[in-house]
């Protein structure tokens, strides 16, 4: 068969434009209601950005309400009942760390009414459990929705699986060798430098010989997700609220980052003060990192009283409504001091 | 990337390399899903190669069977191990029991239960296959051992198939191929087709399928119903798609492999579907089982035993679970009783719809995860009383079936890329540019592994 330069010519336009009315069908019918369920938080973004000065992003700390709460705001929107002369509204998905942040802060307009951005600190993020989280998987799809590429090429990066795709298996093997080899360094006898090592001497006997296993579970809960010391060269999540730092000055954006609170009492009362050190020492550094580089940091760390949480058998960061209500205070406090300081400036 | 490059280098290469590039390209392939169990497969190219030799070069019968049964057993010993030992031994309470005090021997058992390497069952038939048609005199053994190992791990049809013949590969892996304006139109027509089937087709049905058979006591009575049939689709549309996209990259390469289905649920008896789906598997359980078992040239008692193993060992063939066993069962049974039934369906229509609708309702235990919910989803068919929730799905995922489903039967047997040739450039052109719009804006928005990776 002959094949001409029209030929080729002929069918490469084919294909450019079958790609090109895709991409315009696609954007102008299908993109929306996708994005509304794929990419929630964009979605949200898109038209957010118009309405208000501050956005506070999180996770499921911001939504999760006990069905036992008369008050069933989120912590956004106690937040948004606290301040006065400003508007925020709240985004949230379960799960998000700082690494799904970043690509919907890089969305926000540069000409868009936000002038504040509120991201939630989930110290737990910081740690092995969660950087090797069975769910990074389905989490890195949804990124693809938040890329600043044409929508039909994002669409299609999550159709064909084009995204750091980690196995589960993968992820806990890594998780489990963290957990054995990363030793604990600290300045004070630590009679367990692993996690490995620390939660098989962690143990509840019962006065019939036998072992409150539920107990013990919980104390293993929290060992995993709180004893680790940041490392701020490697840890992934260090690079990625750095990135935000980076993000927001270049759009002009006050960042405050939302430490948030954790049940300090329980990890105690469960394990010992010596898990408590970790998680003071890595809030510490968390804090002086970031208020060096100009972001204002709201620590609630220690704020939330352990009665106040909403489950008992996790370590999660799920209050209830007094529990969000002090977090939603401090986070109001930081912004209406910003707020009137620039008032006072102005 | 991976294509477009090993294709180029390909093509690039003088021909008494190529080999070596496509056992390279080929390994890392399958290495990229684990680099382990690369050497499963090197190990069962050895095993195969060496046997075959043996086998060739002894003219004493028991030598040559030996042979033969040193490479049987060891590929189904690891076929046995990776894919069987958990499910029959390993996680039963009594070995359990045994290795639990001892952490390295649990993990050791433990492993064998989360590690399935990746298309073993496929490429072990395809080895085994060859040193039997050595055996019988039906192949003359490959003396070389790089050429040999191409055959084995050749990566378009490694995970999943066709399971080819070595007299029908090897010959044109072997061959001098030129690059061929109508190998690439051909080879670029059957992977479009099968990213269309697979991405728009069985992607698309797979929303359904999960929501059904997952929690089969939500839904109203017709959307099981709904979903016993989608599966069906999604089933075929993700094999048939797999098929095609590796018939096209092999095509590209100047290589034919065969065809795997053939319009099966057109077929108008159970024996006719085993024609139609997945015809290298039932040709090969048709070769090397029930043929040496005897065939059809025994007892009726004899050959009843000798189809039943084959279905059911077909059914295993899938994976260790009862349910694929069950799946195999069932099959027997309806070819039994096709046989057996004194009534012969007149109506071609009619025993169209019976043989689809008993092959949808033997898939159902093929695709639950257990007996428990494939009873469920039945209950749930005939809950007409109870009440249930809607199922929210895009109607135009049903359109685009009906759709493929009457150009199915449209283009007959015809292969797609044959069947593009009848037509004129701007039919096919539209038909490309149709399938290209479907996959760019309409196919389902989260990756799927096709279904038959797992086996």
């Amino acid at each position: 068969m002959k094949i001409s330069i029209k030929h080729i010519f002929f069918k490469s336009l084919a294909i450019v434009l079958t790609i090109a009315i895709s991409h315009f069908v696609y954007k102008t019918i299908y993109w929306e209601p996708e994005l509304k369920d794929q990419g929630n938080m964009l979605f949200k973004l898109r038209e957010f950005q118009w309405h208000n000065d501050i956005i506070y992003i999180g996770e499921s700390s911001n939504y999760w309400i006990s069905p036992a709460d008369e008050d069933k705001r989120t912590i956004s929107e106690m937040v948004n009942d606290s301040i006065e002369g400003q508007r925020l509204s709240g985004m949230q998905s379960p799960a998000f760390h700082a690494g799904m942040y970043l690509p919907i802060i890089e969305n926000i307009d540069t000409r868009s009414r936000v002038k504040q951005l509120v991201v939630t600190m989930n110290l737990r993020s910081f740690g092995q459990p969660w950087i090797y989280s069975g769910s990074e998987n389905s989490l890195q799809r949804t990124k693809c929705f938040y890329q600043s590429y044409a929508p039909l090429y994002n669409r299609m990066c999550a159709a064909l699986g084009f995204y750091y795709n980690p196995q589960a298996d993968a992820q806990e093997k890594k998780m489990l060798h963290c957990f054995e080899f990363d030793t604990l360094k600290v300045d004070f006898p630590l009679k367990y430098n692993t996690i490995k090592s620390w939660c098989d001497v962690v143990k509840f006997p019962l006065p019939d010989g036998t072992e409150d296993f539920p107990k013990r579970q919980l104390a293993d809960h929290y060992i995993k997700a709180y004893a680790f010391q940041i490392d701020v060269e490697n840890n992934i999540r260090i690079k990625d609220f750095d990135k935000i730092v980076e993000i927001c000055k270049a759009k002009n954006i006050q960042l405050y980052y939302n430490i948030l609170g954790e049940n300090v009492q329980w990890a105690d009362s469960l394990v010992g003060s010596e898990l408590v050190y970790f998680m003071k020492a890595n809030r510490d550094l968390l804090m002086e990192r970031y208020s060096k580089k100009g972001v204002i940091m709201i620590d609630n760390l220690e704020e939330v009283p352990g009665d106040y949480f909403g489950e008992k058998d996790w370590t999660t960061e799920h209050y209830n409504q007094y529990g969000r209500l002090i977090v939603a205070k401090n986070v109001a406090k930081a912004l209406n001091k910003a707020f009137e300081l620039k008032s006072l400036k102005n | 990337m991976f294509l477009p490059l090993v294709f180029g280098l390909f093509f690039a290469l003088p021909h008494k390399w190529r080999w070596l590039l496509i056992l390279v390209a080929s390994y890392f392939f399958y290495g990229w899903w684990k680099i382990e169990f690369l050497a499963i497969i090197i190990f069962s190219t050895i095993v195969d190669f060496v046997c075959a030799q043996k086998i060739d070069s002894s003219n004493n019968d028991a030598v040559r069977k030996r042979w033969l049964w040193l490479s049987l057993s060891l590929n189904l010993g690891l076929l046995f191990l990776f894919k069987y030992f958990y499910f029959f031994v390993g996680s039963t309470d009594w070995v359990q029991g045994l290795v639990h005090p001892h952490a390295r021997l649990r993990d050791f058992v433990d492993f064998f239960g989360k590690a399935l390497p990746v298309g073993i069952s496929f490429y072990t038939f395809q080895t085994m296959s060859y040193t039997l048609d050595v055996y019988y005199g039906k192949a003359k053994p490959e003396k070389h051992l790089g050429h040999f190992a191409v055959f084995v791990s050749y990566f378009p049809q490694l995970v999943a198939g066709p399971i080819e013949r070595f007299s029908h590969l090897n010959e044109q892996l072997k061959k001098h191929q030129y690059l061929n304006y109508k190998n690439l139109q051909a080879g670029f027509r059957l992977m479009l087709y099968g990213f269309f089937v697979k991405m728009v087709i069985a992607d698309n049905l797979s929303y359904t399928v999960t929501s059904i058979f997952d929690e089969p006591t939500k839904w109203k009575f017709y959307w099981n119903i709904v979903g016993v049939f989608s599966f069906s689709f999604q089933i075929y549309a993700d094999f048939f798609g797999y098929s095609l996209i590796a018939q096209g990259a092999a095509k590209l390469f100047g290589v034919n492999l065969m065809d795997n289905f053939n319009l099966p649920y057109l077929a108008h008896s159970i024996t006719d579907f085993w024609k139609k789906w997945h015809i290298s598997l039932s040709q090969w359980f048709r070769d090397y089982l029930y043929i040496p078992l005897g065939g059809n040239k025994v007892s009726k008692q004899r050959w009843v035993f000798n189809i039943s193993i084959v279905f059911v060992l077909s059914g295993l063939w899938h994976g260790a679970n009862y349910t694929y066993l069950f799946w195999g069962a069932l099959h027997a049974l309806f070819y039994l009783i096709e046989r057996f039934f004194p009534f012969k369906i007149k109506s071609k229509s009619v025993a169209q719809i019976i043989t689809f609708l008993s092959v949808s309702l033997a898939w159902i235990f093929f695709r639950a995860n257990d007996f428990k919910s494939a009873l469920a989803v039945f209950k749930g068919i005939f809950n007409i009383q109870a009440g249930g929730r809607q199922l929210d799905t895009q109607p135009f995922v049903f359109l685009l079936l009906l759709m493929f489903g009457l150009f199915e039967i449209y283009r007959k047997n015809k292969r797609f890329d044959h069947f593009c040739n009848q037509l004129n450039a701007a039919k096919r052109w539209a038909i490309y540019c149709f399938m290209l719009f479907c996959i760019l804006t309409l196919s389902g928005t989260e990756y799927k592994a096709f279904i038959y990776f797992k086996f």
